[in-house]
């Protein structure tokens, strides 16, 4: 199932889209996209997509930030190399705290943005289907549908009549092109 | 024009057997407090007892002004609930008497005659006398007196300002007049309320401690308050959605809206609490870290260990999950938990100023309990007369499609 053709179709209307979505998912299509120009409140959840793992992969990296602040600080100065600064402790919870919350923080931080391009699949210079006409104008005034052949309830008749039965406009067959 | 309100609920009955319990519990244990620690333990434990609802009450009104003054449109279903709580503020203010009381027989505040304070073998050593001497101008009686009086007026302006206004919109779904005079003034009540919160839990709860610096601690005082406001409101919002009477209002958007609230100010507590000690310890300057050094030993040490773990740890850890924060269960929990560790972590401000050792009998929760149950007594009480939901707050439409 290789990913050569999409069907595309366009809706100017935010509840029709909403609703479409909402049938495209119910029918069993999981390889659809929808391009819109701004977020739509909603829609990720009438497309069906589930939950990112992303959170998992912040906090794997915060423990790790954590525990590799306490680590450093606490072999460097209490275990490995001892300097007694002004009598205090050579290593304690309190004066590293700031450190183990900012190496959480560091970590978590590069990680999420990190994960978050892995899990979107970035940096992507060309997406197949980019030199359709649609694609341009769903970042200005209208939601483009779209759904592709690597689907594997995929036909091109089927999904044609799907999208023409949700009364998606100017319904189109469009070739990849990479 | 609408009406939705508790007469007549089961669960305002349930609430206010609830409420009678707390207070009746609150009553006998505040007896035990003078008849076991005499008249000092009970100051004692009516300024700590005091200072938690207190803190509550206002914090209440602080969340409704906050909605009007950003023009929030997620939270106009459930504004109502803290505004609500906030009806107890024209009883909790008399609840200054005892501390004054207290002040005037020179048991309470040590600043009020440090010479002859003392509770059991503590005392003010002699240059400790004069650090408190060094404070007269601000730490005198007359000043103080003065100072709660303006703190009362402002709360009851706030009171009848802010929250009768958003009441008084109840009455009209044409006539918005109520809620842009809220809009208005929210900014310079807020203004005021951030002022009045700092130096009622400056005068209030650290002049027990008047020898002791720290400009943190208004914020901290704070901090503690409006994470137990949200988990009161939280816990009221689940068991009122769940008797059915906010269905159509409050959805689960909601829910998790204000468990994002809690956990987020959950963590603003520790990093404040925390702010405060370490500056304190790192430095190591004998005039403040004797606030600390008495906090840490003579077993008074368990009781900032367990505040720290269920204040900051338990709730962190609860509340971290998206699918957690969308709980009503999960939010009942870490409410009650938070409420309990406020409290907890104002014995450890207060109660051992007049101990050096670690002593808990129970009637510590005395007054809490007493005022805690008043607190929830005067919501069901305004619950029942009012309605439960701002049904002609023109942001009602937006917050019920919410959307988070």
């Amino acid at each position: 199932m290789s990913n050569n053709q999409a069907v595309m179709g366009n809706f100017t209307d935010v509840n029709a889209l909403i609703h479409a979505a909402e049938k495209i998912r119910d029918a069993g299509y999981k390889e659809f996209d929808i391009f819109t120009p701004y977020p739509v409140h909603g829609l990720d959840k009438a497309m069906g997509v589930q939950r990112t793992i992303l959170p998992y992969i912040s906090f794997g990296a915060g423990v790790t930030g954590l525990v590799s602040a306490v680590g450093l600080m606490y072999w460097t100065a209490a275990v490995d190399y001892k300097l007694s600064i002004g009598g205090k402790p050579f290593f304690s919870a309190f004066f590293g705290l700031p450190i183990m919350f900012e190496l959480t923080i560091l970590f978590t931080a590069l990680a999420t943005f990190g994960g978050l391009w892995f899990l979107c699949g970035l940096p992507k210079w060309y997406h197949d289907f980019q030199h359709d006409e649609g694609f341009r104008r769903a970042q200005d005034d209208i939601f483009v549908v779209s759904i592709f052949s690597n689907d594997k309830r995929f036909s091109l008749d089927s999904a044609k009549n799907l999208l023409s039965e949700l009364h998606a406009d100017n319904v189109r067959v469009v070739e990849a092109q990479s | 024009m609408q009406s939705l309100n508790l007469s007549g609920s089961p669960i305002a009955g349930k609430l206010q057997t609830v409420s009678f319990g707390m207070m009746a519990l609150g009553i006998a244990l505040t007896s035990l407090a003078v008849t076991m620690g005499g008249m000092q333990h009970f100051f004692a434990v009516w300024t700590l007892g005091f200072g938690y609802v207190l803190g509550i009450t206002i914090t209440m009104m602080f969340f409704s002004g906050l909605q009007f003054l950003i023009r929030a449109g997620w939270s106009a279903s459930v504004r109502r609930l803290p505004e609500l709580f906030a009806s107890y503020v024209p009883i909790i203010i008399f609840g200054f008497i005892p501390v004054i009381i207290g002040l005037f027989s020179g048991e309470l505040f040590p600043w009020f005659d440090p010479a002859h304070w003392k509770a059991g073998e503590l005392t003010l050593a002699e240059h400790q006398i004069h650090v408190v001497h060094t404070k007269d101008a601000y730490l005198n009686q007359n000043f103080f007196i003065a100072r709660i009086v303006l703190y009362v007026a402002v709360w009851m302006l706030m009171y009848l300002f802010i929250i009768k206004g958003s009441l008084k919109q109840d009455s009209s779904n044409t006539d918005y007049s109520p809620t842009k005079r809220n809009f208005k003034i929210a900014a310079p009540f807020l203004i005021m309320y951030a002022l009045t919160i700092t130096f009622a839990g400056v005068d209030i709860l650290m002049s027990l401690s008047p020898t002791w610096f720290s400009t943190m601690f208004g914020v901290y005082y704070f901090a503690g308050n409006w994470v137990s406001a949200l988990s009161l409101i939280a816990i009221v919002m689940v068991m009122l959605h769940r008797a059915g009477h906010l269905k159509g209002f409050v959805t689960h958007e909601h829910y998790h809206d204000i468990g994002k609230l809690m956990f987020a100010f959950t963590v603003f507590w520790a990093y404040i609490a925390f702010c405060q000690y370490m500056l304190i310890w790192y430095s190591n300057i004998p005039e403040e870290t004797e606030f600390f050094i008495h906090r840490v030993h003579g077993g008074w040490e368990i009781l900032g260990w367990t505040s720290l773990i269920i204040h900051f740890v338990v709730p962190f850890l609860l509340l971290i999950r998206q699918d957690f924060k969308r709980k009503g269960n999960v939010l009942i929990i870490g409410g009650i938990i938070m409420l309990i560790a406020n409290f907890l972590d104002l014995c450890w401000v207060v109660l051992p100023v007049f101990s050096s050792k670690f002593s808990m009998n129970g009637s510590e929760f005395g007054p809490a309990l007493l005022l805690f149950g008043g607190l929830l007594f005067t919501f069901v009480r305004s619950a029942q007369k009012n309605n439960i939901v701002a049904v002609n707050d023109p942001y009602l439409h937006e917050s019920i499609e919410l959307i988070s």
